[in-house]
C-alpha cells in the first residue's frame, strides 16, 4: 500500500472552502475523490474571485481548494440524477456535503435515506452552525464564524477597531476538523462495519480555537466568564520584554522573539546584537524585569535588526538557537527556501490558466508520499468515472446529457 | 463502544501544539497518557499569574488534558528510558513536540522505538521539520510569523499584528491529529507502523491559502510580484465584505460582519435594510462590480446597522439568508446559548480550581456519545499505568519514586 487512503473512495459533493478542504486532504493521502458538480455550473468556487474571469475560466480559489480531485457531473435536481448518486453511494466509503443545511434532505439524499442503502457509509458534513440550537442553519462564512468567537474583539490595536485575523480559520480550520472527524469513523468501522453521520461547525472550530488566548486573557481571574472581556493589547505586550516587532532593512519583514523565559537565549540575543557587557545585568533577569525597560530593550535589538536583511537577521538568530520568527509576506514565503526544498510549496501547469504555485499538505507520512495534482476540470473525469462505477457507455452517457442529467 | 477506544497514546507532549493534537482522541475514546518530569509536570502545569502557586495547575494546562492520563518519568535516568520503551511495546501511538533531535537524544526517537514495535505510529510536531531550518526553534509566534499570518493581519497604517487565536500552535494540532489517524488507517490494512510529522510553519502557510489564491495568485500565480498587503476586515475585490457599526458598537464593540458574495445574498441583504429600490441596480449586480463601489455599498448596509441592535440584525440577516456575525467580546462568546446548547462551551470540576468552563470536542460522530472528565493532576495515573503495562506493584512504584525514576 503506498498511500495512507488508497482504498478509500469518496463521493464529494463539497463546494466553496470547508468541505473541499477535508476531501483534498484525502486527495493528498491517496483517496480517489470523486467530485460531484451540477453539469454547466459547476461548484460556485470556480467562479468566485476578487477580479472577473471570463466563462469556463476557473478561480484561483478553486483550484487551490480542489487538487487532485476527480470531477463528474451530475444534476441533483433531477430524480434520474438522485437515483444515479444514491447507485454510487452503493459503491463508496465516504459522502461529504457541505451545502446550506436542508439541501440534500430536499433532494432525497438525507443520511437515514443513504444509510439504508449502504450501512457501512461515513456521511460527513460541514455547517455554519449545525442543525440545532438557537442559530441552527443560519448561513456562515469564515468571517462570520470568527466574528461569532469573539476573535475579532481581541485582535489588533486599543486604538483600532476588532479585526478579521488573515487566515481563514473558519473554513479551512473547519475542513481541517472534519477531516479527523472522517477518519475517526473509518477507524471504528473496522470493528463494527458500520459508518455512522460525521459534523463538523464552522463556528465550533472557531469557538475551539480560543482555548488558549482565554486562558491567557480572562480565564485566570474569571474562570466563570462573568466579567469584563478581553480586550485588544496591541503590541509590545506589558510586562514582558522583548515582545515587540523589531524592523530590518526590508520593508515589511520584522523579527518577533518567543523565548519567554529562557534566560540563556536572552543572553545568546545580546551578544548577537552586539551586547554581551549587558549579560548579567540585573534589570534584564527575567521577561517581566525586562519588561519595565521596554525602549531599552526595544532600542538593543532594533539597533541591530534594523541593519540587516529580513532573512539575515532570522538565520542568524535562529541559528545561533534564539526562537525567533521573521514576519514573512505572501511573496516571500511562496519562495521560501526551507517550504521550496520541503516541496510543500510546488508548481503545476494548469491546462487553462497556465502555470501556478500552491501549497501541498503540511504533513508527512513515512509511507505515504503526497504528489500534488492539478484541479479538475468541470466534469472532465464523467467518461471514466462512470463507466468504473455505474457501467455506463459513451453512448448511456451522451443520452444522459441530453436530458440534462449530466 | 467509542471511535477510538482501542486506542493507547503515549504523549511526550509539551505546551500546546503537541496537546491539543491528542485531546480530541481522548474524547473519542482513546487512551493518553501523558509522560511528565516528576516534581515540575509538563511545562504547561507551571505557575502563571496572577496565582502563581506551583502545584496549582493554570487553566492553560487544564484546558489542554481534558480526559488524559498522568505518568511522572524522569526520562533523563535510564531506567525511565527503560519503562518508556516497555510500555511502548504495547501502546498504538507515541505522540512528541519536544524541540528537533530531543526524542533521538533521549534514546526514544523513531529508530530505537520501531525496532521494539513495528506497529507504533510515532508522531512527531516540529517547527520546521527537514531542510534549511531544521535546527530552528517554533513557538506559535514563529509560526504565525514564518506562516505569513501577521503580515496579512491588522492595517495597512499599522504594523503587522498576530491573529488573536494560537493558530500556530493549536492550528497545527488539528492537521496533526489528522495526520496521525491516517497512519492508523495505513495500519489498519497493512498492520505496519510509520513516522509522522507535522510542521508549524507549514500548517500556518495552509491556513492561509484562500488568501494566496484569492490576493495574489489571479494577478501573479508564481508569487514573483508585491506581497498580499493587510486589508483590515476587508477582502479587496469583493463586496460587501466588512464590518459595520450597530447600536451596540460603541459600549460592547459589536459589530455585523456581513459577507454577500452571491447575488441573492446580495438580493436579501436589500430587502432587509428596506432598499429593495436598488435591487437590479447595475452598479450592484456583482460582487467585483460592487467593490468598484465598495464605499457607496458600506455606505448603504450602515446607515441600517447603525440604527440596530446588533443582535436584532443578526438574527435578521441570517434568517434571510445573509451570511453575517457580530463581532462578540469573550465573555458574550462564553455565555452564548447556542454553544452552551451544543456542548461547545460546558463546565466542568477541577479539584484546585473549582468549577470552570471549558471547551467540548470539535468532532461530532453519531455513533458516539461524548463524556468529558477534568484532566489529570501530575502523577495521577502512575499506579495505574505502571500496574497496567509492567504489572507493578505499590512497592515497586514507591521504589521508583525514591530512586527519581518516576
Amino acid at each position: 500500500m503506498s498511500k495512507a487512503l488508497e482504498d478509500i473512495k469518496v463521493l464529494d459533493l463539497t463546494q466553496w472552502e470547508a468541505g473541499p478542504v477535508a476531501t483534498m486532504m484525502m486527495g493528498f493521502l491517496g483517496a480517489d475523490v470523486i467530485k460531484v458538480e451540477p453539469p454547466g455550473v459547476g461548484d460556485p468556487a470556480r467562479h468566485f474571485s476578487t477580479v472577473p474571469l471570463g466563462p469556463g475560466v476557473d478561480s484561483f480559489y478553486f483550484i487551490f481548494y480542489n487538487l487532485n480531485k476527480k470531477s463528474i457531473t451530475l444534476n441533483l435536481e433531477k430524480a434520474k440524477g438522485v437515483e444515479i448518486l444514491k447507485e454510487m453511494a452503493k459503491k463508496v466509503d465516504v459522502l461529504v456535503e457541505n451545502f446550506e443545511p436542508g439541501t440534500m434532505e430536499r433532494m432525497g439524499l438525507a443520511y437515514d435515506v443513504l444509510k439504508e442503502i449502504n450501512p457501512g457509509l461515513i456521511y460527513a458534513r460541514v455547517t455554519g452552525y449545525g442543525s440545532y440550537g438557537p442559530y441552527a442553519n443560519y448561513p456562515c462564512t469564515d468571517a462570520t464564524a470568527q466574528a461569532m468567537a469573539g476573535i475579532f474583539s481581541w485582535t489588533g490595536w486599543s486604538d483600532k477597531p476588532p479585526v478579521k485575523p488573515a487566515p481563514s480559520i473558519g473554513e479551512t480550520g473547519a475542513g481541517v476538523n472534519l477531516f479527523s472527524g472522517i477518519m475517526m469513523a473509518l477507524h471504528q468501522k473496522v470493528r463494527t462495519g458500520k459508518g455512522q453521520f460525521v459534523e463538523c461547525t464552522m463556528t465550533d472550530t472557531c469557538v475551539n480555537l480560543t482555548r488558549v488566548a482565554m486562558s491567557g486573557r480572562q480565564a485566570e481571574t474569571d474562570q466563570m466568564f462573568r466579567g469584563a472581556p478581553a480586550k485588544r493589547v496591541g503590541v509590545p505586550s506589558p510586562g514582558s520584554a522583548p515582545s515587540n516587532l523589531y524592523p530590518t532593512k526590508d520593508e515589511g519583514a520584522y523579527i518577533n522573539f518567543m523565548f519567554g523565559r529562557a534566560q540563556d537565549q536572552w543572553e545568546t540575543l545580546l551578544k548577537i546584537v552586539g551586547h554581551p557587557e549587558l549579560v548579567g545585568d540585573p534589570r534584564f533577569v527575567d521577561p517581566v524585569a525586562r519588561g519595565k525597560y521596554n525602549d531599552v530593550v526595544d532600542k538593543l535589538i532594533s539597533d541591530w535588526t534594523s541593519t540587516k536583511s529580513g532573512y539575515e537577521a532570522f538565520n542568524t538568530l535562529a541559528s545561533a538557537g534564539v526562537s525567533t520568527g521573521i514576519t514573512l509576506t505572501s511573496s516571500q514565503a511562496m519562495n521560501d527556501p526551507h517550504v521550496t526544498f520541503r516541496k510543500k510549496v510546488v508548481e503545476l501547469t494548469h491546462p487553462v490558466r497556465g502555470k501556478y504555485k500552491t501549497l501541498g499538505y503540511p504533513a508527512n507520512l513515512e509511507k505515504s508520499p503526497v504528489e500534488v495534482k492539478n484541479a479538475p476540470l468541470l466534469g472532465q473525469d464523467n467518461q471514466k468515472v462512470f463507466a468504473d462505477i455505474m457501467g455506463y457507455t459513451k453512448d448511456d452517457l451522451a443520452k444522459l446529457k441530453e436530458v440534462g442529467v449530466v | 463502544m467509542k471511535a477510538l477506544d482501542d486506542i493507547t497514546v503515549l504523549a511526550n507532549e509539551q505546551y500546546e501544539a503537541g496537546t491539543t493534537a491528542t485531546e480530541p482522541m481522548a474524547f473519542l475514546g482513546a487512551t493518553v497518557i501523558l509522560t511528565e518530569r516528576p516534581g515540575v509536570g509538563q511545562i504547561g502545569r507551571a505557575p502563571r499569574p496572577p496565582m502563581n502557586i506551583a502545584g496549582i495547575d493554570p487553566f492553560y494546562h487544564i484546558y489542554l488534558t481534558m480526559n488524559k492520563k498522568s505518568l511522572t518519568l524522569n526520562l533523563k535516568h535510564p531506567k525511565a528510558v527503560e519503562i518508556f520503551k516497555e510500555i511502548a511495546k504495547k501502546v498504538d501511538i507515541v505522540h512528541d513536540n519536544y524541540g528537533p533531535g530531543a526524542m533521538d537524544k533521549l534514546g526514544v526517537g523513531y529508530e530505537a522505538l520501531k525496532k521494539v514495535n513495528p506497529r507504533l505510529i510515532v508522531s512527531s510536531v516540529k517547527g520546521f521539520g527537514e531542510g534549511p531550518y531544521e535546527r530552528y526553534m517554533c513557538m506559535d509566534g514563529v509560526a504565525q510569523a514564518t506562516g505569513t499570518s501577521y503580515s496579512m493581519t491588522g492595517f495597512p497604517d499599522k504594523p503587522p499584528i498576530v491573529p488573536g487565536v494560537s493558530l500556530g500552535d493549536t492550528g497545527t494540532g488539528m492537521f496533526s491529529l489528522g495526520a496521525i489517524l491516517a497512519a492508523l488507517h495505513q495500519r489498519d490494512i497493512t498492520g505496519e507502523g510509520q513516522f509522522v510529522e507535522v510542521s508549524m510553519m507549514e500548517a500556518s502557510m495552509s491556513y492561509n491559502r484562500a488568501n494566496y489564491a484569492l490576493r495574489q495568485a489571479e494577478k501573479d500565480p508564481l508569487f514573483q510580484g508585491p506581497p498580499i498587503p493587510r486589508a483590515a476586515s476587508t477582502l479587496p475585490g469583493v463586496a460587501p465584505y466588512n464590518i459595520y457599526k450597530t447600536m451596540d458598537s460603541a459600549d460592547k464593540e459589536n459589530y455585523l460582519m456581513i459577507v454577500a458574495r452571491e447575488q441573492k445574498q446580495w438580493d436579501a441583504l436589500l430587502r432587509v435594510i428596506g432598499r429593495v429600490d436598488l435591487i437590479s441596480n447595475p452598479r450592484y449586480k456583482d460582487h467585483n462590480t460592487r467593490w468598484q463601489h465598495v464605499e457607496e455599498v458600506d455606505k448603504i448596509i450602515e446607515e441600517w446597522t447603525s440604527k440596530q441592535r446588533a443582535s436584532d440584525a443578526f438574527n435578521a440577516l441570517c434568517r434571510a439568508g445573509v451570511p453575517t456575525g457580530v463581532t462578540l467580546n469573550s465573555t458574550q462568546m462564553m455565555n452564548e446559548p447556542h454553544y452552551i446548547q451544543r456542548d461547545m462551551v460546558i463546565e466542568l470540576d477541577h479539584p484546585h480550581r473549582g468549577h470552570y468552563k471549558t471547551w467540548g470536542c470539535v468532532q461530532r460522530l453519531s455513533e458516539n456519545k461524548l463524556e468529558y472528565q477534568t484532566g489529570p493532576l501530575l502523577g495521577q495515573h502512575n499506579q495505574e499505568v505502571l500496574a497496567k503495562f509492567l504489572g507493578y506493584t505499590h512497592h515497586d512504584v514507591a521504589k521508583l519514586a525514591a530512586e527519581g525514576v518516576i
